[in-house]
């Protein structure tokens, strides 16, 4: 799992652009499927289990990763930068990047030196104010980057202590690898219904992957798998008490089924899977949102991986979180039984 | 003409102010077969002779400073965070999110609230440093005590990457003087000259002071890092100076008049060899040369800088070009001084 998540923190993949992340997944999955495709928004698509079952199971973890695009390129090839998704401004100045152009090119996110700070140090950088620097001319700039080109944030993926993994991307690239482990286990099952893996683009930034391939199936029941708030210092409401280490965090919302809610409660409490209450009295945020209106409406249940530091090149996750996740997914789709 | 994998060496090494032995190590292994003597003082300063083919003139001393900008462990919070300061002034700006080596082995993240849950003015807020926090990923004050001290050393994590033109890297500022210093030490020198491989610089000039002391040197050159601001938004003067066009000196600093007869050799010298040199557009900044030029009965100085983007943050970015302007610059000025040109 250690080895999972690190390489798919260091995929590219911004939203819009996930083709790396998606190529690479879409190979995964081909261990455990032939019936792999991805789909001209970049989603990965994977067909398990019985094709002619009566009950059709979505599993849903977005694939994309917040990011910068190109906007512009200035005479001395410094590169103009807009958000894509919800990048944290914040944690932007003098970060390393990867311009994803002709090839990968390493960066630095330009930084007003002291004497010019003017005070402002209380301040974060206004978010139109982003440059990167790849330290190359103007003319090499020009040649391999273009507009629209997508920047990440570059975070060389470690281990703190307690099995805790940081890195840029988990959200959601630990729901990603939640449910490729999940997709290993279900492989090897006897099940009754027919499992659709989704591993979907442009969370970030419109949902276009979550409001477009699950039309394309008669789907009955959906978990959909993110990263969600782990307590740290600063959060005072609800997540105060969300900790990593602590096990999957089931969410309780309008939108979402109640009885999936009820079912996946009950399967941890029976196979000793710690569990933790999320509480979202409107809507998601997530995928979750949009795939419950699917069609003429889909079961819908978000599984949620507890974070720090979320939206920052230095999110954590505790590996655990995601291998009882994995473990949950796979009890959910074998109807219960020990996995 | 470099090996520029030391250079590398150098910068991912971690060495904070009052922490600088592994650095003065990889210093000490590769200058010991090139020295003609060389020990630490008591306040960890590396200092140098190696003779040269003649006697000098003048008595010349070369200095930079081993240490970087960092943080140390002030304290350990209940729930197994640390709390910290900064040694030496940083960019408070670049810290949220930032990765981090305590003691160069516990990896650890600077904590960021989710800007989710962020309200207000709190968005776009820089949080004072009293308001953040180390994670290691322990869960207790006694569980992160098994890995850290208060006092331990905190230093950002190491970064190098070389596309060719610029490098990009933590601790440039100023491993590249070191590394300077190590280059000339390995060569044939042509006078004896003396080399101070300095501690301290960030809080204070301290170590530069004592050296300069026991040296008693002439002359020096202080080998440094400087701002180049030559970045989007900012124009004209408060560039200060420009990436890819050469060593850099100036008149004046926050702490130093320099000679004037070494700034129009060092003039002269980029006028007939072709050597790249700017001037420093700003009185900004300060180096070792304020605590230098003043010791004992005075010290006739000269600090010849890289332009470096980011400077007293995580990673800095300078130009290949600019490292062979103020090598090439160095080693001329150096003979002149001690053949008594100057």
């Amino acid at each position: 799992m250690e080895k999972l998540l690190f390489d798919l923190c260091s995929l590219g993949g911004v939203s819009g652009n996930e083709v790396s992340a998606s190529e690479y997944c879409a190979e995964y999955l081909r261990r455990y499927t032939d019936d792999v495709k991805i789909d001209s928004f970049n989603n990965v698509i994977a067909v398990i289990g019985n094709n002619n079952a009566d009950k059709t199971i979505l599993l849903d973890a977005h694939i994309d990763r917040i990011g910068f695009v190109v906007t512009e390129i200035d005479d001395n090839g410094f590169i103009k930068l807009e958000k894509c998704g919800g990048v944290d401004v914040r944690t932007a100045l003098d970060s390393p990047v990867v311009v994803h152009g002709k090839e990968d090119y390493f960066g630095v996110i330009c930084c007003m030196p002291p004497h010019l700070s003017d005070g402002n140090e209380d301040k974060a950088v206004s978010p139109d104010k982003l440059w990167v620097d790849v330290g190359l001319s103007a003319d090499k700039v020009m040649q391999n980057v273009s507009f629209g080109d997508s920047v990440s944030f570059f975070a060389k993926p470690k281990m703190l202590l307690n099995n805790r993994i940081t890195a840029s991307a988990l959200d959601n690239r630990a729901g990603v690898a939640a449910i490729l482990k999940a997709a290993e286990f279900i492989s090897k099952l006897e099940i009754n219904s027919r499992v659709i893996i989704l591993l979907s683009s442009q969370e970030e930034t419109f949902a276009a992957g979550a409001k477009t391939a699950p039309f394309n199936y008669d789907i009955d029941e959906c978990i959909s798998v993110d990263v969600s708030f782990a307590s740290q210092p600063g959060i005072d409401d609800q997540y105060r008490n969300i900790s990593l280490g602590k096990g999957p965090m089931l969410c309780i919302s309008p939108i979402l089924n109640r009885d999936l809610y009820e079912t996946l409660k009950s399967l941890c409490e029976d196979n000793s899977i710690d569990y933790q209450t999320e509480i979202c009295s409107g809507n998601t945020g997530t995928n979750s949102d949009h795939i419950a209106l699917t069609k003429s409406g889909v079961r819908t249940a978000l599984v949620s991986i507890p974070e720090k530091n979320m939206h920052s090149q230095a999110e954590i996750v505790e590996i655990s979180d995601v291998e009882e996740t994995a473990r949950l997914i796979s009890l959910y789709v074998k109807g219960g039984q020990n996995v | 003409m470099y090996n520029l994998s030391l250079l590398e060496k150098l910068c991912t090494s971690r060495g904070i102010s009052g922490d600088e032995s592994s650095i003065r190590d990889i210093i000490i292994d590769e200058i010991k077969d090139f020295a003609t003597e060389y020990y630490t003082d008591n306040l960890g300063n590396l200092i140098v002779f190696k003779k040269g083919r003649y006697k000098p003139e003048h008595k010349l001393m070369i200095s930079a400073h081993m240490d970087e900008v960092g943080f140390m462990v002030t304290d350990i919070t209940d729930d197994g965070l640390l709390k910290f300061d900064e040694v030496g002034g940083i960019v408070r700006r670049v810290l949220p999110a930032t990765s981090v080596l305590v003691n160069g082995s516990v990896n650890g993240v600077i904590l960021n609230k989710p800007i989710h849950l962020c309200t207000g003015d709190e968005k776009s807020s820089i949080p004072k440093l009293s308001e953040m926090y180390i994670d290691i990923g322990a869960d207790s004050r006694e569980e992160a005590l098994k890995h850290v001290l208060p006092g331990d050393s905190v230093s950002f994590e190491a970064f190098y990457k070389d596309n060719g033109e610029t490098i990009i890297t933590k601790a440039i500022d100023d491993r590249a003087g070191c590394f300077m210093m190590i280059q000339l030490i390995q060569s044939e020198l042509e006078y004896d000259m003396y080399f101070t491989f300095v501690v301290q610089e960030e809080v204070g000039l301290n170590g530069a002071r004592v050296a300069a002391y026991s040296v008693n040197p002439d002359f020096a050159i202080v080998l440094e890092s400087t701002t180049a601001a030559d970045v989007p938004g900012i124009s004209g003067q408060k560039q200060v100076c420009n990436v890819g066009q050469g060593a850099v000196i100036g008149y004046m600093d926050r702490r130093t008049i320099y000679d004037k007869s070494l700034i129009n050799e060092a003039l002269n010298i980029s006028e007939n060899e072709n050597i790249n040199l700017q001037f420093k557009r700003m009185i900004a900044g300060g180096n070792d040369a304020g605590v230098i030029n003043t010791a004992r009965g005075g010290v006739r100085t000269l600090a010849i800088s890289l332009p470096c983007r980011y400077l007293h943050a995580q990673l800095s970015l300078i130009a290949k070009t600019d490292l062979d302007s103020a090598y090439e610059l160095t080693q001329r000025l150096c003979n002149r001084i001690c053949g008594g040109e100057v």
